[in-house]
């Protein structure tokens, strides 16, 4: 599967985690060092397939995002 | 646009907003995860759920013992206390970038952030105060406009002790070309004129002028760092109609024996030995911008204060 459509099903993941409660605590309460593997088992359960290297470059992104906003 | 964070129900414990909002956003879920919406949709979700009306403001003119009063309070669980928003400051000045925005929006904005971030989180929230940046004292009007029966206080110190800790640490205020020049009335030129120090000097000086503007029309008192923080305690509780149980008391008096900006460490008096290693250009550039707005703020002070207060 291309990054694109992994990044999309990532993306509908996490509108997912936002809107169920229960998921949402369950992704929020993992050892940050095993978040993105957890992440993608949770996303193959539900239909969103994506891998963890996908997850990693999100969350890299989100990061350096949010220190530039703090700049 | 507004960025969420998701709190739980984790207090604003830390000395500064920011970094419980690092707090949260460390956690992988927290940084990849958030809603965004439109401010114009936050007045509806601000009603979504109840919120505490704020009950205190804090102004200062920074390193004056302001956040040794946010820290005190934040000790107490009934207090919601927010250190410096950094959002507050986007809304405040969102009219230098875009002029089209009106004072109106400002205080709509205002109004529906507070009431957001007041949100009743836990069961023995009652009080909500606000620390604001320091240049906020110049916003007082559109602020006491969005809150006008908010009552607040004016932090302020020594002047060379305040000036000798920003040479060593400088505050985002005191360096030429972070805020907008017309903040302060003056032109971009003008500021090219001036020498760091000078620059430093004059920004407390409007801080300071500005307060004093606005104590006499305003629902406000002026506090000398001095004066902090047993002394004036019980006058704070009484002037905010404050009770707290005796748990509660015993909490926030521990929290003055804490370094506040960084509360591991012990507190430590350093007045006299940020006085001693001031440079002559210090002091004089001290003496010409501040001596005087000090003095006049004293004298104030001692005409509206808080009643039997003593300043050694």
């Amino acid at each position: 599967m291309d990054m694109e459509n992994q990044r999309a099903n990532l993306e509908g993941f996490g509108k997912l985690v936002l809107a169920d409660l229960e998921l949402h605590d369950r992704v929020r309460a993992a050892n940050p060092d095993a978040f993105a593997e957890l992440a993608v088992k949770l996303g193959a359960e539900r239909g969103y397939i994506f891998t963890v290297e996908i997850v990693r470059e999100e969350l890299q992104k989100k990061r350096r995002a949010l220190r530039e906003k703090w700049i | 646009m507004v960025d969420w964070g998701y709190l739980g129900t984790r207090r604003f414990v830390r000395p500064f907003f920011n970094q419980t909002v690092e707090d949260c956003v460390r956690h992988p879920a927290g940084t990849l995860f958030r809603h965004q919406t439109s401010l114009e949709q936050l007045g509806e979700i601000m009603s979504s759920q109840p919120s505490v009306p704020p009950t205190g403001f804090i102004f200062h003119m920074s390193r004056c013992g302001s956040t040794l009063i946010s820290q005190m309070l934040a000790a107490a669980p009934e207090n919601i206390v927010l250190s410096e928003p950094a959002p507050l400051d986007t809304i405040l000045r969102s009219h230098f970038q875009s002029p089209e925005i009106t004072e109106e929006q400002r205080v709509q904005w205002l109004q529906w952030l507070v009431g957001t971030w007041a949100w009743r989180r836990q069961p023995a929230e009652e009080n909500l105060f606000i620390k604001f940046d320091s240049w906020h004292t110049l916003f007082l009007p559109v602020i006491q406009r969005a809150f006008p029966e908010v009552p607040w206080i004016f932090v302020y110190r020594e002047p060379l002790e305040v000036m000798v800790s920003q040479t060593r640490r400088r505050g985002a205020h005191v360096i030429p070309g972070a805020l907008e020049p017309q903040l302060f009335g003056w032109e971009p030129a003008m500021i090219a004129q001036m020498s760091l120090v000078e620059y430093g000097a004059r920004v407390l000086a409007k801080i300071c002028e500005a307060a004093l503007t606005h104590i006499e029309t305003g629902n406000g008192k002026l506090v000398n760092y001095r004066q902090l923080p047993d002394s004036i305690w019980p006058a704070f509780m009484d002037y905010w109609q404050l009770r707290f149980s005796p748990d509660a008391v015993a909490r926030m008096m521990a929290a003055a024996r804490n370094d506040a900006r960084n509360p591991k460490l012990p507190f430590q008096p350093d007045g006299q030995a940020k006085i001693a290693t001031a440079t002559p250009e210090l002091r004089a550039l001290t003496h010409q911008w501040l001596d005087e707005i000090y003095q006049q703020l004293e004298s104030e002070r001692r005409r509206r204060g808080f009643a039997g207060q003593r300043v050694d």
